[in-house]
């Protein structure tokens, strides 16, 4: 069975020689982590439906120029990186404000295999995450979500590795204080 | 009680898979030991596994996949170079077009020992008039090349 990395592979050569459900796969496949990249970068719902969409369109309208120099995920990624700044640059918008947060409250006699408490497992989750500085939320899920190594992280934010492990380390201490036990998995 | 800073680093990088096998060994014997730093790994654990398992991506607005879809155009651009890396491919190119235009512009200023050796031999005007379309042609590619790039959105 081929891993993630490996059907991208595919899928991009496929797409590059104008295979068009090669590209619905691959937008299929990547769309909610852009998406979800797109608010950390952005933080207001709206704008970054534009910007993940903007990202995506121009991945696969340029996808003959990814040259398998990095992992297409990573390439993907830095473009979502640079249409965000774009974007924030020609609006001017401020940064992810942590006060957006939902508040949700969880109950503790959820069945581990329920889709109820995997739901609010993944709510709580989110919630811990946007407590956290934006840029540390954006490289928890860039290093969890979008399973980048600290130098792909660095290739697509131009932050450096060091400052990268640093900030996780922050970041990951505070979600241990944070996270509510009664949730972990068992 | 706290552990140090330095042992908290040491546990996040065991659960990241990034010692090494003789300072993971080592830190393996430290836990069977110190129950402290064990318990400590346990919690680490607990939010490590759930970072890693559970999915906390944002969902989708409505639609999403189907607006992104749209905006796409039906038949993309085929990747003419696919098969070789276009760095590589330019540089030969700039290498080879330089070179060309350098010896058909001595040879047409009449330097001394090209002019000598072509004039020796006038069939060699056909190898002077190919340098000059393969030169041609050259740059016609690389124009070619610099319109995609321009044309290319990730410019952005």
């Amino acid at each position: 069975m081929m891993n993630s990395q490996e059907e991208d592979s595919l899928l991009v050569a496929r797409a590059q020689s104008g295979d068009r459900l090669a590209v619905e796969r691959l937008v299929r496949k990547h769309q909610r982590l852009v998406f979800s990249l797109a608010l950390k970068f952005i933080g207001h719902h709206h704008d970054a439906e534009e910007v993940a969409q903007d990202a995506l369109v121009k991945a696969m309208r340029s996808i003959d120029r990814f040259q398998g120099e990095s992992r297409f995920s990573t390439w993907l990624y830095r473009i979502v990186y640079n249409t965000a700044m774009s974007f924030q640059r020609k609006n001017r918008l401020p940064v992810f404000s942590i006060d957006e947060k939902e508040d949700y409250t969880f109950e503790s006699d959820f069945k581990a295999d329920s889709h109820v408490y995997q739901k609010e497992r993944s709510n709580q989750l989110r919630d811990a995450i946007a407590r956290l500085h934006p840029t540390d939320a954006l490289l928890i899920e860039l290093f969890y979500l979008g399973e980048q190594q600290l130098h792909e992280i660095e290739e697509i934010t131009g932050i450096s590795s060091n400052t990268i492990k640093v900030r996780l380390f922050r970041a990951r201490q505070k979600l241990a204080l944070i996270i509510d036990p009664s949730l972990a998995l068992r | 009680m706290m552990i140090p800073t330095s042992d908290q680093q040491l546990l996040w990088d065991y659960l990241d898979h990034q010692l090494k096998p003789e300072t993971r060994l080592a830190l393996e014997v430290r836990l069977a030991g110190e129950p402290l730093l064990a318990e400590e790994l346990q919690r680490y654990r607990a939010v490590h596994d759930r970072l890693a398992f559970d999915s906390f991506a944002a969902p989708l607005p409505e639609n999403f996949e189907a607006k992104v879809l749209a905006k796409i155009p039906q038949k993309l651009q085929k990747s003419r170079y696919a098969a070789i890396s276009g760095r590589y491919l330019n540089v030969f190119m700039i290498v080879t077009g330089i070179l060309t235009g350098i010896v058909y512009w001595l040879q047409l200023h009449n330097y001394t020992p090209l002019n000598t050796h072509f004039t020796a031999f006038p069939e060699n005007q056909v190898i002077l008039l190919s340098m000059l379309c393969l030169n041609g042609f050259i740059l016609l590619i690389l124009a070619d090349r610099f319109l995609q790039y321009r044309r290319s959105t990730y410019a952005a």
